[in-house]
């Protein structure tokens, strides 16, 4: 089994606009790979440049060393799963799954469709058509007719976008089970960062055509890179500041007065303006007396708002500066708890900081996310 | 109180049939006075007996009707292969038409086709009469094909079976465009992706999916098509000869000049249901795979 994808310096203009960016990639047999990001960046015509549904204006496509950049989509060993899933309404299931196999004339089709759809729980559907199926019914028979044909590559376009969440995170498992299970390189498009973390293993994030950063979604959520990155994934608290010091392993960055310390391997700003960035599930409040611990930042507050959600509690905080910062306390205290208007302080793990780059918009990433439908104060344990 | 909007309700749901059919009613009126009275009159028509001096009668004389199909049987046979081959030769220059409209025009679809139905800012009647002009020895059609010698000096293009196919041809080609048009629109282009995604080459994938998916654009503009064009009558009038004329111009003639009104009717009733019969087994026979 191979199925090991390079993208070399590929790039895609229509007319004027650069859709894809002079974007390298290598994607190695067997993982999940997700590309992530808002319409418009690039993901979609990324994905249909490796199915040949679209030509780039330049750079190259290796499967496994062999270059298929030239080849028409119906000579390449990649099948796809469309966004509105693109089953042939004209033909039944059955017809539908069996449709590549007939294309290359292969034998025991029968066998074959009814192996997959067994695989995908709709077995009992063959002769039905399309339309008299529900729409996650639906996108297991995309899910079938694509896998069918043993694909080295299976390329997912958004292809739980238009599930209702409860069917969307059981398709999210059963997903992962199948890529596990057939040991398939799988290339998922998506905007939504939530389904990249649970499946990917590895994720990679576009804006504008480029990628902006490339791990696995623990690398990617811990320690993000840009502003765009950490608001785009999760969300994180940004305290615009100033680098005062810089040693072996910390930086530490002047914020309205006060030291904060970042890991020297977390820093990303290059100059003297910086970004520091904190997940809200990471930090303490505290009364104001408290001791912190060697080796946590800490800052003063008061609270502004509190939204118990069963799991915790979602704190807004107003810092001295005037700016507010969310803080997602688990319910796990027994004594007292925080109240709206208490003097609070909060303190936070130096490990647990990253630092941006200063000139980058604070704001950056938030308007995609939105685009994306996701909603800026997401409880970050629910 | 808690009751008053159940039977509000109820009250609505009661009135809503006669709201309907009162809606149905100029429909069903216009029907009933242009379309039922006349067929009746027509059927009734076709098997009364007489003669025009001493007055036709209804005498149920449906041997109206082996005489009139066994007189005019050759109308019949000429009518029906006359738009037989118009409606192939509009399929076959319309599909591409309408296919390069939806697919490959771009920004200029609409305008093109306002074009394929601008004909009509004309009448019927003058479109055709201009292609008297465009086919006759004297135009430039006609001088091009002898000059380069695919027509001797005494063949003709004008007065011959193939003018009047050519004009039916031409007269009910936006029938066929339109619809086929409408039905390859509407046709969802990642159904092609993935047609050529699953290793179906181009010509496979037109085969095995947009064809299929155009279908009732098909079916419809060859109906559109064949049914008007199997009872036309201007087009072997004026484009025709005497052994070119069509069922349509017995049917004129037996009614306007002959002033044989039960043979005319029972070529009317004849030709109906001649053009019904067959329509209706291919209606059947296409949609029987819920092409729409």
């Amino acid at each position: 089994m191979s199925g090991t994808l390079e993208l070399i310096g590929l790039t895609k203009r229509f007319g004027q606009n650069v859709v894809v960016d002079d974007l390298s990639l290598e994607i190695p047999q067997g993982h999940f790979f997700a590309l992530l990001g808002a319409s418009g960046c690039g993901k979609t015509t990324t994905l249909r440049m490796l199915a040949g549904l679209e030509r780039p204006n330049s750079g190259r496509i290796l499967l496994d060393g062999d270059d298929i950049t030239e080849k028409r989509p119906f000579k390449r060993p990649l099948n796809t799963v469309f966004q509105s899933y693109a089953l042939f309404p004209h033909l039944t299931v059955e017809e539908n799954v069996a449709f590549g196999l007939k294309e290359r004339r292969q034998k025991q089709i029968k066998e074959k469709v009814a192996e997959m759809l067994e695989l995908v729980e709709l077995k009992e559907f063959g002769s039905r058509k399309p339309n008299q199926l529900s729409g996650g019914q639906q996108q297991r028979i995309a899910l079938a007719r694509a896998l069918v044909n043993r694909p080295q590559v299976l390329l997912l376009d958004e292809p739980l976008g238009a599930l209702d969440l409860k069917l969307r995170h059981q398709m999210q498992i059963e997903l992962k089970g199948i890529q596990a299970e057939l040991d398939l390189t799988f290339v998922h498009v998506t905007h939504d960062q939530e389904e990249a973390m649970t499946m990917a293993d590895q994720i990679a994030v576009m804006n504008e055509g480029r990628i902006v950063q490339l791990g696995t979604p623990i690398e990617l959520y811990e320690n993000p890179e840009t502003v765009f990155v950490a608001n785009f994934l999760g969300v994180s608290n940004l305290l615009p500041g100033r680098v005062v010091g810089r040693r072996d392993v910390v930086v530490e960055v002047d914020v309205d007065g006060q030291r904060i310390k970042a890991p020297a391997d977390r820093n990303r700003a290059q100059g003297e303006l910086a970004h520091i960035g904190v997940r809200p599930e990471k930090l303490h409040v505290a009364l104001p007396d408290f001791d912190v611990p060697d080796g946590h930042n800490a800052i003063e507050g008061v609270i502004v708002s509190d939204a118990f959600t069963g799991v915790g509690t979602q704190f807004q905080i107003r810092l001295k500066s005037g700016q507010e910062v969310s803080a997602f306390v688990q319910n796990r205290s027994t004594g007292d708890r925080q109240a709206v208007g208490d003097r609070i302080q909060l303190h936070w793990d130096i490990e647990h900081t990253f630092c941006l780059e200063g000139r980058e918009d604070p704001a950056a990433g938030d308007e995609a996310r939105h685009e994306a439908g996701i909603p800026a104060v997401s409880g970050a344990g629910a | 109180m808690t009751t008053a909007p159940v039977a509000n309700g109820d009250t609505r749901r009661r009135r809503l049939p006669s709201i309907a059919y009162l809606l149905l009613l100029p429909g069903m009126a216009w029907l009933g006075f242009f379309f039922i009275i006349p067929l009746v009159t027509l059927v009734q028509m076709s098997l009364q007996s007489g003669s025009f001096v001493e007055g036709y009668t209804f005498t149920a004389e449906f041997s109206n009707f082996p005489e009139a199909i066994g007189d005019y049987s050759a109308w019949f046979i000429r009518s029906f292969m006359y738009s037989g081959i118009a409606t192939v030769l509009a399929l076959i220059i319309g599909y591409p038409l309408a296919y390069t409209i939806a697919f490959r025009a771009g920004r200029f679809k609409y305008l093109l086709v306002t074009l394929v139905v601008a004909p009509f800012f004309a009448s019927f009647l003058v479109r055709t009469i201009a292609w008297t002009s465009i086919l006759s020895d004297t135009g430039i059609v006609v001088s091009v094909l002898r000059s380069v010698g695919i027509l001797g000096a005494q063949d003709h293009l004008l007065a011959t079976p193939l003018a009047v196919i050519c004009g039916l041809t031409y007269n009910f080609l936006p029938f066929m465009i339109l619809p086929i048009f409408l039905s390859l629109d509407r046709l969802d282009i990642s159904m092609v992706d993935a047609a050529e995604d699953l290793y179906a080459s181009a010509f496979s994938a037109f085969r095995k999916v947009t064809f299929p998916l155009s279908l009732p654009g098909v079916v419809a503009g060859t109906l559109l098509t064949f049914i008007p064009a199997a009872g036309d009558f201007i087009n072997a009038q004026l484009l025709g000869n005497s052994s070119s004329l069509m069922v349509g111009n017995v049917i004129d003639s037996q009614f306007l000049r002959v002033l044989d009104y039960p043979t005319a009717a029972a070529l009317s009733v004849t030709l109906m249901i001649l053009i019904i019969v067959p329509v209706s087994i291919y209606v059947r026979k296409t949609s029987s795979g819920e092409l729409v």
